[in-house]
């Protein structure tokens, strides 16, 4: 594919070109490139550019404190891949703090890619802050996602959990998902129009396939969104499908409804998986009437297997 | 650190697993020469030299050569980052997530701090873009909760920031220097 008006540059200057071109792709942010690289027999004179791409890999706390390293460094965590908002930082932090640091990252963020978004948030009212959040990242190509949400004051003071929208089960770039009180909102196929498509397609359509997602970690609530509902009078089952989920991991926190149905209705959808852990907590299985009257029989006519499936792992802290 | 990097019989097979779908003129030799700025010489298959992105687009331009000069590169980091490659091209031929992953950790665990420095504009250079992920990554990890100092000293980096200045700056994001202890 040699195009001619490139024949006679050095392969230096073709070099360079392409450099130039790969800033505007991964390394967004080295427009200050410089071909002045390092003399191997030194290695503390790396270019600029190169040192500020070391720093985007750099959790955003240490990024922003290496900030005062030099004046040519200060606004390096503007390109910061890691952005942790965990239980550490929220520690001690008021909501209203918490929330105009992370607002202001991402605000700010001038780098192309974000390769983790962690969160460790009240999301009570603040539902549109954290989707914008949310799609910030995948925006920039999030490959994993930590939403720990939780409530402050009394626990499930009949608060819903949070619902993630379309965006995240689209994304194609998402591999690791870790969701604390939180649901997909998958709409039931009656909602979501496709006009002049056959019977058929529409159905397959309509199958959400969280194909990318390899690793996901849940509590109890996500299931218990997820498990078949009643829709205009009939039992229906949620349309999902992770075809490429290696990776279970159950925390049974707060489960109200959630039961050993529900639990084999998500896993029949995830046909590749080889490692599932399920952390019982203090969970108590009750068998109350509507377990006796719908979930026991449907239960026992299951029969799966699961061919990649190297170990289950249940334990109780 | 894997002893099969040099075993002939599989350099013999990456060769032949290697698709050249975007080049219209003959095809170029089975082995590659790169020429390091020190003038050391490295023949490679062609497969391996094919990972360089930079590489692959001289030959795509320069089909008849037969020597790639890299003039900003020295010897022991290239014969580095030669070495991932080959076993990255393993890893193509035979996908297996979890090897590879462990590969990676181990070729920079075993690493010392200069060496992966170096290879960070090599990799850089010749657009090897897994190597330069893994590479950052590992640095990053090295200097991460390190203090400033610590990484000023690392990469040689002068401080020019006035007292105010630098107070300035911590004050504007003290959030990031709560319960940091200075050096």
């Amino acid at each position: 594919m040699a195009s001619p008006e490139r024949k006679g540059q050095t392969f230096l200057q073709i070099s360079r070109k392409r450099l130039k071109r790969q800033c505007h792709s991964s390394y967004h942010h080295l427009d200050r490139v410089t071909t002045s690289f390092t003399q191997a027999d030194r290695s503390d004179d790396l270019p600029d550019d190169v040192l500020d791409m070391i720093f985007s890999f750099l959790p955003i706390r240490n990024a922003v404190q290496i900030g005062v390293l030099s004046t040519r460094f200060k606004n390096s965590w503007n390109f910061s891949r890691r952005l942790d908002f965990d239980d550490d930082f929220a520690r001690g932090r008021s909501p209203e703090d918490f929330k105009s640091v992370v607002n202001k990252v991402f605000d700010r963020h001038e780098g192309s890619s974000i390769l983790r978004f962690r969160l460790c948030f009240d999301p009570d009212r603040e539902e549109l802050l954290v989707e914008k959040w949310i799609r910030k990242s995948i925006e920039k190509g999030v490959e994993e996602l930590d939403l720990e949400f939780y409530q402050n004051g009394n626990v499930f003071q009949g608060r819903w959990p949070f619902k993630l929208n379309s965006e995240v089960y689209e994304a194609e770039s998402l591999k690791i998902l870790k969701l604390n009180m939180c649901q997909l909102d998958l709409p039931p196929k009656v909602e979501r129009p496709s006009k002049g498509f056959t019977e058929t397609f529409r159905v397959r359509n309509l199958v959400y396939d969280l194909y990318p997602i390899q690793v996901l970690t849940t509590t109890s609530t996500f299931l218990e969104g997820l498990s078949p509902k009643f829709i205009g009078g009939k039992l229906r089952e949620m349309q999902f499908f992770f075809g490429n989920l290696k990776e279970f991991h159950l925390i049974m926190e707060g489960a109200i409804y959630c039961n050993p149905y529900d639990i084999i209705s998500f896993l029949k959808h995830c046909p590749g998986l080889e490692k599932i852990f399920i952390d019982l907590n203090d969970f108590c299985f009750v068998r109350g009437p509507y377990w006796e009257l719908h979930n026991r029989q449907s239960f026992q006519k299951y029969s799966l297997s699961f061919d990649s499936l190297k170990f289950i792992k249940a334990s109780r802290i | 650190m894997s002893s099969s990097t040099d075993s002939p019989t599989l350099t013999t097979e990456t060769t032949q697993l290697s698709p050249q779908p975007d080049t219209e003129t003959a095809k170029p030799t089975k082995k590659i020469t790169l020429k390091s700025s020190d003038n050391q010489i490295f023949e490679v298959e062609e497969s391996v030299a094919m990972e360089f992105a930079t590489v692959k687009s001289f030959f795509e331009d320069s089909p008849s050569t037969d020597t790639v000069p890299l003039p900003n590169v020295t010897a022991k980091p290239l014969s580095q980052v030669i070495e991932f490659c080959k076993e990255q091209i393993k890893f193509k031929a035979n996908p297996d997530e979890a090897q590879k992953k462990k590969y990676n950790a181990e070729f920079v665990t075993e690493k010392s701090d200069k060496d992966l420095v170096d290879m960070i504009p090599v990799a850089n250079y010749l657009e090897i873009k897994d190597l330069l992920d893994v590479l950052n990554q590992a640095v990053a990890d090295r200097i991460e909760n390190k203090s400033v100092e610590y990484v000023r000293s690392f990469f040689g980096i002068d401080n020019d920031f006035t007292a105010e200045e630098e107070a300035a700056l911590r004050r504007e994001h003290a959030w990031a220097y709560e319960g940091v202890d200075e050096d």
